[in-house]
């Protein structure tokens, strides 16, 4: 199931769990330097490559050529988080091969011919690495991967050299945030070759209190060590907001709980929401779930959080004027919650 | 006024350094003040200077055969053109490396891995026997079986 369907370990924090390989293949010159015909060609290569390594695959997934779909239809897929913002704006061809259950997908030469990403709801990263190394071997078995004896596979941006591996996590930290402990966390984070950011606008200002925890290095560390790099660092945030909740708690526990908890009501009782707002209010509900004071399930914030986004009230419910989104939106916050 | 450290170009850099209220004047030629690391010009700020800033690269003129990038395209834009790239540029690529990932070496897990020793083996085929037993996979199982006891045999 997608990340946004269903509940996770440790969902309380941990929103999502992603991996991702970057490959090239030795053939084919980088994206950069591609011209359009051989963008198409390698699509074409690697998805009929793909869909014969396994009878399966022609009916579990399916293949998205970026030139045969809509700019609305291209960002509800980056909304799902299955494809990056730059392989929706890029002129070079660009296709994506994605699982019905929305947990794999390979993007086809945006920075690199290949992303292989795994993503799973909560705290699951060594499952998603499991499987993420699973198709990246069977696909390392069929075609011929640029690679060198001392660095490693070879990527178009030095930054990724090595494994290609980028592991990481979605969190909630809305506690860390409140109590701005989140600026030191960003810190010392950096210090350990791992790197946090704002899901949702840059910097610490991180809008509905969503970040994002990935990997550095990936040069001269094995698969296995960025996986535990990532998640050691992880559980210490995990720890580390839960005890901040606690201390907000502990000082404002009314404040807090009836902040939640209007949050709730808001979402429950409005004719129209901007998505701005939602972003805010869906953090607030999702701490209330957390605390107990707020009767719902973090898979149905996590449903709203990304059905409720703009570009894909566009694609699905055929609806372009914004002020229209708004009170479409505050129509699916009624009906999910 | 003549560079008051080698006393023989004019000196061209004039600078004042104040260390706790201290004040020092320095008169220095352009040569003197490289050879003292004082710098007026800002470093040019792109991401190969930015994580290779110290060393000087002689072989400005590169370009990669495979497909055209120059160094400094590759300079400007810290992206490989293709894989050749890495043999190409590589003075310039690790370096950057080292600054970016603190190494210049991929430890390579697929090559390090230890093959399969006997027991090994043999514990995979038993899983495999249970499984195939379960299934009522008869054939399979027997011929698992056998190749339990050829493995066994062997050591």
């Amino acid at each position: 199931m997608s990340w946004y369907n269903e509940g996770g370990p440790s969902s309380d924090v941990v929103v999502s769990t992603r991996v991702r390989f970057a490959r090239n293949l030795k053939s084919y010159k980088f994206p950069s330097k591609m011209t359009a015909d051989e963008a198409n060609h390698l699509i074409d290569e690697v998805y009929n490559c793909f869909i014969d390594s396994n009878k399966s695959f022609n009916s579990d997934f399916k293949l998205y050529k970026m030139s045969d779909i809509s700019m609305d239809e291209k960002l509800t897929l980056f909304e799902k988080h299955l494809i990056s913002k730059d392989l929706c704006r890029q002129a070079l061809p660009g296709a994506c091969i994605v699982s019905n259950d929305e947990t794999i997908s390979i993007m086809l030469c945006e920075e690199d011919h290949f992303r292989l990403q795994v993503i799973y709801p909560g705290l699951q990263l060594e499952k998603a690495l499991e499987m993420a190394s699973k198709y990246e071997t069977l696909l390392s078995g069929r075609l011929d991967f640029a690679q060198s004896d001392t660095l490693g596979y070879l990527t178009s941006c030095p930054t990724n050299v090595g494994s290609g591996l980028r592991v990481s996590a979605m969190l909630h930290l809305p506690a860390l945030t409140m109590t701005k402990n989140i600026t030191g966390i960003v810190n010392s984070v950096g210090k350990l070759g791992l790197t946090i950011r704002g899901m949702y606008g840059e910097g610490t200002g991180a809008g509905g209190c969503l970040y994002q925890l990935s990997n550095q290095v990936t040069l001269g560390i094995s698969s296995d060590e960025i996986l535990k790099k990532v998640k050691d660092v992880l559980e210490q945030i995990v720890s580390l907001e839960i005890k901040a909740r606690k201390a907000l708690l502990e000082r404002n526990e009314a404040e807090i709980k009836n902040r939640c908890m209007r949050a709730f009501g808001t979402l429950k009782n409005s004719y129209a929401i901007s998505s701005e707002e939602m972003l805010n209010l869906l953090s607030d509900a999702r701490l209330g779930v957390a605390l107990g004071v707020v009767d719902t399930s973090y898979d149905k914030i996590s449903k709203l959080l990304v059905e409720g986004s703009p570009a894909f009230i566009i694609t699905y419910q055929k609806i372009t004027a914004p002020k229209k989104r708004d009170i479409k939106r505050a129509e699916m916050a009624k009906s999910i919650l | 006024m003549l560079c008051e450290r080698c006393k023989q170009n004019p000196a061209t850099m004039h600078y004042t350094q104040v260390i706790n209220g201290q004040v020092t004047e320095y008169h220095l030629c352009e040569a003197c003040a490289r050879e003292e690391n004082i710098s007026f010009d800002m470093p040019e700020f792109d991401l190969i200077n930015l994580f290779a800033p110290k060393r000087e690269v002689k072989s400005a003129g590169l370009i990669c055969p495979f497909c055209k990038t120059t160094l400094n395209e590759f300079r400007e834009t810290g992206i490989a053109g293709c894989h050749k790239c890495y043999e190409v540029f590589e003075p310039v690529i690790l370096p950057m490396l080292e600054g970016f990932h603190g190494c210049s070496k991929h430890k390579d897990v697929k090559k390090e891995a230890k093959p399969l020793t006997a027991e090994d083996k043999i514990e995979k085929l038993q899983k495999e026997l249970g499984e195939a037993v379960k299934a009522e996979e008869y054939e399979k199982a027997a011929s698992i079986r056998d190749e339990i006891k050829a493995l066994k045999e062997e050591k």
